[in-house]
């Protein structure tokens, strides 16, 4: 993959459009980029960047009503950013583009403590929901890694997900209700919001559609109850393969963890140098597991998980201590500034079913070795989720395309082994190109005929997702 | 023409919607026939003979299978791995007095399951155009594109004759309890939400009225009390007690493994609402919107059977609905009135999302049959 850069001219906004906006929003509400690079030009993806005509910080609903009617009577794209946490480019804005950021719709409307429900705008951080009603007894399940700094909207965008999801599902799953602003200033209440017949389903149409389709101005979301109990375990194993076995062999018995991961030597030991844990570094694979649940339920899953790990001959078994059962995962939460520690990374959200996970990781391998990269791999093993890290030495240049080679090979590889380019960052800008990988011509006609259906014209966070040759019929 | 094909390709179900397209037809999607009483005066296109576990690993906890095949098929494949479904297939023939097989394609298009909708991975179907499809994925996790599977669910047929469907699994329980509690529909609620507050993981929750429960091999109510019954599953029968105690519940009866197999198949079957009679049968897609006073004051009735789902949400009825009951609980008639009361129009969005798949409108949503095409 290519840095993709999309800068147009830097000039001082149209007094039209000064003016227009500011009978919308109040002044400091509105950022027009003059000279000085804005936090908002950029996101996560390394290379890429964007000028937008404006950004705007609505906080109500009527506000980006307001805002999505003029742009489209101005005919400027929109782009819905939340904290700009994507890995691919999601939240690179369109040139000339109105950039219409969630930083200031960050309420927590309504939470209903007897049904586990809350109801937010999309600004509202991923953790900030759960710090919200863990007094309560309940948390936020959906579990991206950047759940301190992403948002609901960005979520809901992203159909976000982490390493709970074998369990708890994903944010479609928790989604009860929207609010959404189509282009046209139109609001649709969905889901529990509304009244609408139940035909299609528009709010999981939504969910996962990067922005495309509508500015999601309300959610309300499903929460899980905390549980009694956790327990954590770190099992090292002396082979890969026998670490994903046992991960099958628990799952296969019942198993259904809270969080299941499979750590590589590499990773186990970039981790535990930054922050130890207690992983084995000695064995050529690990397995983290987190129980929860009813004391009752803990205990035989104990159980289970013992007698299992006994069968399959794991070198080591370490247990969290009672008293801290996070201890154990402090070093594979902070696995993004571990890695960082080694060098420069471009990191992967493959996927492939779990019982291709032994030959993805033996392909994974030759691929490094074929392009002359490191690599790490962390794996949810409940779901099949592959975050593959490939390192190369800061400024080496040339090591740095050889790793987005890498990566481009190793999504290849996984849509060929029945997987996804993608599990939890979207395509954005920076995977459009490789989106026919997955999907057929056809399909992805049908899937733009959506997109004309709902923002005809393709004004919300155009050029993104679809690659540039996929046009409608 | 009034024939029911059943292609036996993808390419052939292709070529034959081409060719209605082509000439204004008109086409309704099927899987077995078994929610449709009579043969409508429409060409149907059948997806019976589009069978077979297309692909099926155990380690990967999903299965893609053509849409024809037969639920039960699909169940016993799944059984003698160890896995399952992880909603409840019921089988509605005996409620709606039809005939046919039940298919699991059609478990997609109907919607009628509790619990399927969020279980939907991804699916293939051939569109008004006579283009097959894909949408979603055959892994647990997909981001790539515009997931579109969600519009498939509860589609009736009108985007299309679904073809293929991928849905997540999960492992059999080794142990199941069952029980039974004299409660009213408000108690029920407060019970479920107890359960959710713990974390309890129930498979299945469903409230009985009085009238459903009359001359039925169930605990007979005091009052005018329905029953509630709650399915546990796990490891050992003697931590299923402990969390069922958790409820403080007042259990009048109790089955366990097998016993609560055949209580569930019996609730599967509608067994508590099936009879001779010509009643309406309504189906009830969202428990939650219905107020509390109206919820109670249906239970009541002594003249509406109604078996409430509390885990996927909704409902099934058989009896007389009043106009403004219909609409207070936005039930969908399956059987038996008048067309002006089925349902309301598809808003203008629903209805660009179905032009998209079907400009030329080939494809008739089930519910419209029997309406002015």
């Amino acid at each position: 993959m290519s840095a993709h850069s999309l800068l147009g001219p830097r000039s001082a906004a149209p007094d039209a459009l000064r003016q227009a906006l500011l009978e919308i929003l109040a002044p400091e509400a509105v950022i027009f980029c003059e000279g000085v690079p804005t936090t908002y030009e950029r996101d996560g993806l390394n290379g890429s960047s964007g000028q937008p005509g404006a950004i705007v910080l609505p906080s109500t609903t009527s506000q980006v009503v307001r805002l999505m009617r003029f742009a489209r009577r101005s005919g400027m794209p929109v782009m819905p950013r939340g904290a700009g946490t994507s890995r691919c480019g999601g939240a690179v804005p369109p040139a000339g583009s109105l950039v219409i950021a969630t930083t200031k719709l960050r309420a927590i409307v309504d939470f209903d403590p007897v049904a586990g429900r809350v109801r937010v705008q999309p600004g509202v951080r991923n953790q900030t929901v759960s710090e919200h009603v863990q007094d309560a007894g309940w948390f936020y399940a959906p579990d991206p890694s950047s759940r301190r700094t992403c948002t609901l909207g960005g979520n809901i965008a992203t159909n976000a997900s982490g390493a709970c999801a074998f369990r708890h599902g994903n944010t479609a799953s928790h989604l009860l209700g929207l609010t959404a602003v189509l282009h046209d200033g139109e609001t649709l209440d969905l889901g529990c919001h509304g009244d609408a017949a139940p035909d299609y389903d528009l709010a999981g149409l939504l969910c996962g559609s990067e922005g495309m389709l509508a500015f999601v101005t309300e959610a309300t979301v499903q929460l899980t109850p905390l549980a009694q109990q956790a327990r954590s375990m770190a099992i090292g194993f002396a082979t890969r393969t026998e670490a994903l076995a046992c991960a099958s062999a628990l799952l296969r018995a019942g198993l259904v963890p809270h969080r299941l991961e499979f750590m590589d030597r590499l990773a186990v030991m970039l981790t535990e140098r930054h922050l130890p844990s207690g992983c084995d570094i000695d064995a050529e694979a690990s397995l983290l597991v987190e129980l929860q649940g009813l004391p009752e339920e803990v205990a035989e899953d104990l159980d289970l998980l013992r007698s299992t790990v006994d069968r399959r001959g794991a070198r080591s078994l370490h247990a969290a201590p009672s008293e801290d059962d996070a201890a154990l995962w402090r070093g594979r939460e902070a696995i993004y500034a571990a890695v960082s520690r080694a060098g420069r990374f471009e990191c992967l959200d493959v996927g492939v079913p779990r019982s291709a996970l032994p030959a993805a990781l033996e392909e994974i391998d030759a691929l490094a070795r074929q392009h002359g990269v490191d690599h790490a791999s962390v794996v949810h093993a409940g779901d099949g989720t592959l975050h593959t890290f490939l390192i190369s030495p800061q400024r080496d240049e040339a090591a740095a395309r050889r790793a987005c080679a890498c990566g481009d090979a190793i999504r290849r590889l996984c849509v060929r082994l029945g997987g996804s380019i993608t599990t939890e960052y979207g395509v954005g800008l920076g995977r459009r190109d490789l989106l026919a990988l997955q999907w057929s011509a056809g399909d992805l006609a049908q899937q733009r005929l959506i997109c004309e259906a709902l923002a005809p014209g393709g004004s919300l966070n155009p050029d993104k997702v679809f690659p540039a040759s996929a046009g409608a019929t | 023409m009034n024939a029911c094909i059943a292609p036996t390709s993808e390419a052939e179900a292709c070529a034959l919607v081409r060719e209605q397209a082509a000439i204004g037809g008109r086409l309704l999607a099927q899987g077995g026939g078994t929610q449709l009483p009579d043969a409508p005066a429409v060409t149907r296109i059948s997806s019976r003979a589009l069978q077979g576990v297309v692909h099926y690993q155990p380690d990967d906890f999903t299965v893609t299978v053509a849409a024809g095949t037969p639920c039960t098929e699909l169940t016993d494949a799944l059984a003698r791995e160890g896995q399952r479904l992880p909603f409840e297939v019921h089988d509605h023939r005996p409620l709606l007095g039809t005939q046919g097989t039940p298919t699991i394609g059609a478990v997609a298009a109907s919607d009628l399951a509790g619990c399927a909708r969020q279980h939907l991975l991804g699916a293939r179907l051939i569109n008004g155009r006579g283009d097959l499809v894909r949408c979603g994925s055959r892994a647990l996790k997909n981001v790539a594109g515009l997931d579109l599977s969600p519009l498939v669910v509860g589609s009736r047929g009108s985007l299309g004759l679904i073809t293929e469907v991928v849905w997540r699994v999960e492992c059999l329980p080794e142990r199941a309890l069952t029980v039974g509690v004299h409660c009213s529909i408000g108690d029920a609620l407060r019970f479920m939400a107890r359960a959710r507050a713990l974390g309890l993981r129930l498979r299945g929750g469903v409230h009985l009225n009085a009238a459903a429960l009359g001359g039925r091999d169930l605990p007979a109510p005091s009052g005018s009390a329905g029953l509630a019954m709650l399915r546990f599953e796990g490891r050992s029968l003697e931590a299923l007690r402990v969390q069922a105690r958790r409820l403080s519940l007042g259990t009048v009866a109790e089955w366990t493994d097998t016993g609560s197999d055949r209580v569930w198949g019996s609730i599967r079957a509608h067994g508590a609402l099936c009879s001779k009679d010509n009643e309406p049968v309504w189906h009830i897609q969202q428990l939650s919107r219905i107020p509390g006073q109206l919820l109670q004051r249906l239970t009541d009735r002594p003249d509406l059977r109604l078996q409430l789902d509390l885990v996927g949400g909704r409902g099934w009825a058989r009896g007389a609905l009043s106009a403004a009951d219909q609409a207070a609980t936005r039930a969908l008639c399956l059987q038996g009135v008048s067309a002006e009361l089925r349902r309301p129009g598809l808003g203008e969005h629903h209805r660009a999302i179905k032009r998209s798949f079907d400009p030329a409108g080939v494809w008739i949503d089930l519910m419209d049959i029997g309406e002015p095409q």
